[in-house]
């Protein structure tokens, strides 16, 4: 989908991107990593809006000279606002299309369907200068849909928008590569969102590319069956003893949280067994896997 | 007590800020939680003593925080937008800011130097706001709230567009601020980042006090909605089969490789379950319950219990 | 009975197969918003175009009403009331293409700027010439219509009827059209670009306005005070002098030494003012698409 091959842009003195060369594919693709990583650049590299040295293609176009026909293909979501004042969703969003080559009534007809899919059926004939940041935030992802894009780019798509609007949102951006065929390149601070919503990772920092690659494999697989986190009612030290003794190798983490090796050839009932015995309660017994988080923070570190 | 307020009201001319609220706050973090345009910024405004109370009375440390200067001074206020003097540099910034809260001349360098180290902007302090990126307008922000000290600090949103990297760090140094014994109010609408600072919440619904407390005590006293509890297991069936004649239970339901049960003891829940596994043998992979979260709790919170 | 058998249609998404326009006609879309914007509200444009039917209503009064009588300029200058028609509808209609750059030219990119639009704009692919040929385009119409084709309605007006016994006297009258079309071209070139250029380099839609309307007053008049206490052509430097000072020399209009310039003047100062206009708005959507997109990180 993204190919790139000794992508390079410098700032001056400043080295944006360092030569980086990678291949990005999937269905919904977290782009992560700290500020001036250089995800921006990036970005601007691929839509072909800055110039840069080696090469990069969308799509299977070249960024350096067909940007426009990349850009009809894209998708773009904003961070910032990016209307215009005094037109609403409907109009912004034909006006959208229309900027994107699509005739006058086929671009309506899209503007309507893509103000459907973002949830805004009710208040689309409104202007936009009356909006919540919730319903601002859905106005932009049904612009950046209204052209048919096959590829999109969301940056920080849940931003200022209360739980329930980012549970609603996060589910709108599950469901698009399902019903409307496109890939999704999500840029975003939250891991847990990401967590929840990817299947892919792309890692940058300092202008390289850290780890390309599946949320599965940047975390690990599901880890072994014998290294679990139990969790009980009361009294985590207790069971940790307990354990012990039967050969298990235990951390205690809290009053009620501790981390269990099980001992080769032993199962989870080992730990209901202990505990039973010493009169404790299980309430949550986990595999234990690293955290989108934990695992960023890794990869980052490992980078240094 | 830190801040207790007494069947506080504030209205702007029509417009409802909060509505009668009754709130104890004592040292330690606390999540202030709720909906967009709930109320939340009206109350950290009238604790940060921005604004007066319509009708009611709300306390800081006994004092009333609109009149009394001395009690302002012991309090930190970190609101959400970033407007500030870009030309300054960071700590002339804190500076500044550290002499209007009320430190003196001789010493606010000083201790606008030191809250820049704790917030780990030591490196960058010299250079103008200007072209901070948003994690660094954050620390900077966090840093003038505690410059001078405070007792009481009211965060709004203090994570926003701030990266993993710094987020960890700055989590870590919020909770530090806590253990020290000082109240630390945090608004967040991202439920996770409150999740990782306190279990104590506060949650404002409609200008008013919803809940408050522990949030895996509010569980509990949510029953409209029994507790779920999620197995996954080689048997899902010999576990629902043993569990179906138990009065507690409300529903079970079955995954592949995975049975849900909603009860409304979780208590005597876990016991039975516990049994069923040994008594059958049975391999579990994973026992959790997807309800007994934050987020969850906001939800059913806001959701639907709400709705009276 | 009916035979047809019953169905439930699948609503669902269909790809959009059909032809995109081409890039090269993108800024079409553009300028039609344009002018669908300025139409909007009452006040924005609306209000301005009745002052130009009026104004070419009082000119048609001076024209065939008071014909022949003689309009006294001051100053031992006078002309007949048919003749100075034109010109005084000229200056008038000057008058309302600025109060039209004021309404809704200086607000044109300023307010793009402010409300994200270029994010808008360039993240999709808009290049920098669609969106600076489709503003002036539409906007540029806009203008046009009370500043071209009120005077172009004017000299008809005073070609057609204003009496002529034959031919021969009437040829050298059609004259007045290109005439009027030349001058009304030059003032929708002012107050089309240089506006813009204003909205282009203040970003917000309220000192726009100002620093246009200042510049335009202001900085104009002290071009035209120096110009003519020194007795040099700087005062072309003002955009309204020069503007009418191309109409008086193409209308033989008797007008005070003092307030006119020459026309090359004229046409020097107009087209510096417009082209660096132009250029300035061509600079900043360039950089604007480089950085409008992608955000702060």
């Amino acid at each position: 989908m993204i190919e790139l091959d000794g992508l390079e842009k410098k700032f001056g003195a400043i080295n944006a991107l360092a030569k980086v060369t990678a291949t990005i594919d999937g269905n919904i693709i977290g782009l992560l990593g700290p500020n001036g990583a250089g995800k921006s650049t990036l970005l601007k590299c691929l839509l072909g809006l800055i110039p840069f040295s080696g090469r990069a293609t969308v799509l299977g176009l070249s960024a350096a000279t067909e940007g426009s026909a990349i850009r009809d293909r894209v998708g773009y979501m904003p961070e910032q606002e990016a209307f215009l004042a005094g037109m609403s969703a409907v109009e912004l969003c034909t006006y959208a299309g229309e900027l994107s080559g699509l005739p006058r009534t086929e671009a309506m007809q899209r503007a309507h369907a893509a103000l459907y899919y973002a949830g805004l059926e009710d208040k689309r004939y409104q202007p936009i200068d009356g909006y919540s940041t919730g319903m601002k935030q859905r106005v932009k992802l049904a612009q950046a849909l209204v052209h048919d894009p096959e590829l999109l780019f969301l940056d920080e798509p849940t931003n200022g928008l209360d739980p329930k609007s980012r549970d609603e949102m996060l589910t709108l951006i599950t469901d698009l590569p399902d019903r409307r065929g496109c890939a999704i390149i999500l840029s975003t601070h939250l891991l847990p969102d990401v967590e929840r919503v990817c299947d892919h990772a792309v890692i940058m920092h300092q202008g390289a590319v850290r780890f390309v690659g599946t949320i599965d494999e940047l975390r690990g697989a599901r880890g072994r069956d014998t290294e679990l986190t139990v969790e009980v009612k009361a009294d985590a030290q207790k069971l940790a003893d307990a354990l012990t003794e039967s050969g298990a190798t235990c951390t205690v983490v809290s009053r009620i949280q501790l981390s269990v090796d099980l001992p080769a050839n032993g199962t989870s009932e080992l730990v209901f067994r202990r505990a039973k015995d010493h009169g404790l309660q299980i309430r949550g017994l986990e595999v234990r896997r690293e955290s989108v988080e934990t695992a960023f923070l890794r990869v980052l570190g490992d980078a240094k | 007590m830190s801040v207790v307020a007494k069947g506080c009201s504030k209205w702007y001319g029509h417009v409802l800020g909060v509505s009668d609220i009754d709130l104890t706050l004592r040292p330690g973090i606390v999540g202030l939680l709720g909906p967009n345009g709930a109320g939340k910024s009206t109350l950290m405004k009238l604790m940060a003593g921005l604004l007066r109370p319509s009708r009611g009375s709300l306390a800081v440390f006994d004092k009333n925080p609109f009149d009394d200067i001395a009690v302002r001074r012991r309090i930190g206020y970190a609101p959400e937008h970033e407007k500030t003097w870009d030309e300054l540099s960071a700590l002339e910034l804190v500076t500044v800011m550290a002499e209007l809260a009320g430190v003196e001349r001789s010493r606010s360098r000083r201790a606008a130097e030191t809250a820049i180290e704790e917030m780990g902007m030591t490196k960058a302090m010299h250079r103008r706001v200007y072209g901070f990126s948003k994690g660094m307008r954050q620390r900077t922000k966090l840093a003038t709230a505690i410059a001078h000290d405070p007792d009481l600090l009211l965060l709004d949103e203090p994570l926003t567009g701030v990266d993993p990297v710094a987020r960890a760090d700055i989590v870590e140094r919020i909770r530090k601020l806590g253990e020290a014994g000082k109240t630390v109010v945090v608004s967040s609408h991202v439920l996770y980042e409150i999740e990782a600072l306190t279990s104590e919440i506060v949650v404002i619904y409609r200008g008013q006090v919803l809940a408050e407390g522990n949030v895996y005590e509010i569980r509990k006293l949510i029953d409209k909605q029994p507790h779920r509890i999620r197995i996954e297991c080689d048997q899902p069936h010999a576990i629902g089969s043993a569990l179906a004649s138990a009065e507690h239970v409300a529903r079970i339901g079955f995954e592949r490789g995975a049975v849900l049960i909603e009860t409304r003891d979780p208590d005597r829940c876990y016991d039975q379950v516990a049994e069923a596994v040994l008594a059958g043998g049975i391999a579990v992979t994973n026992l959790t319950s997807p309800d007994n979260n934050l987020g969850a709790v906001f939800d059913y919170l806001t959701g639907g219990a709400a709705r009276e | 009975m009916s035979e047809t058998a019953s169905t439930i249609h699948d609503l669902g998404y269909k790809r959009y197969l059909g032809t995109r326009r081409p890039s090269s006609t993108r800024w079409r879309v553009i300028t039609r918003h344009q002018i669908a914007t300025g139409w909007k509200t009452w006040w924005r444009y609306k209000a301005w175009l009745v002052c130009a039917v009026i104004n070419t209503v009082v000119a048609a009064m001076f024209i065939f009403v008071a014909t022949g009588k003689t309009f006294h300029l001051g100053h031992g200058l006078a002309t007949t009331f048919a003749d100075f028609a034109l010109p005084f509808s000229i200056g008038m209609f000057n008058k309302i293409g600025f109060l039209i750059s004021l309404t809704i030219g200086a607000g044109v990119i300023a307010g793009d700027m402010q409300s994200g639009a270029f994010t808008f704009y360039f993240a999709r692919s808009t290049r920098p010439g669609d969106y600076l040929l489709g503003k002036l385009a539409g906007y540029g119409l806009l203008i046009a219509i009370p500043t071209m084709g009120g005077p172009f309605l004017v000299a008809c007006m005073r070609v057609g009827l204003a009496g002529y016994d034959n031919l021969s006297e009437l040829v050298p009258q059609l004259w007045l059209l290109p005439k009027a079309l030349a001058v009304g071209a030059l003032s929708t070139l002012v107050y089309t670009a240089v506006p813009l250029g204003w909205s282009a380099m203040v970003s917000n839609k309220r000192y726009a306005l100002g620093m246009w309307a200042g510049y335009y007053l202001i900085a104009g008049g002290v071009f035209a005070g120096i110009g003519m206490s020194t007795d040099t052509p700087l005062a072309a430097g003002d955009l309204a002098i020069s503007l009418n000072s191309v109409a008086g020399y193409l209308f033989d209009t008797p007008i005070r030494e003092k307030f006119m310039v020459g026309v090359t003047p004229a046409l020097i100062s107009i087209g510096v003012q417009a082209g660096l206009s132009i250029a300035l708005i061509w600079y900043q959507l360039t950089t604007a698409q480089k950085a409008g997109v992608g955000g702060a990180t």
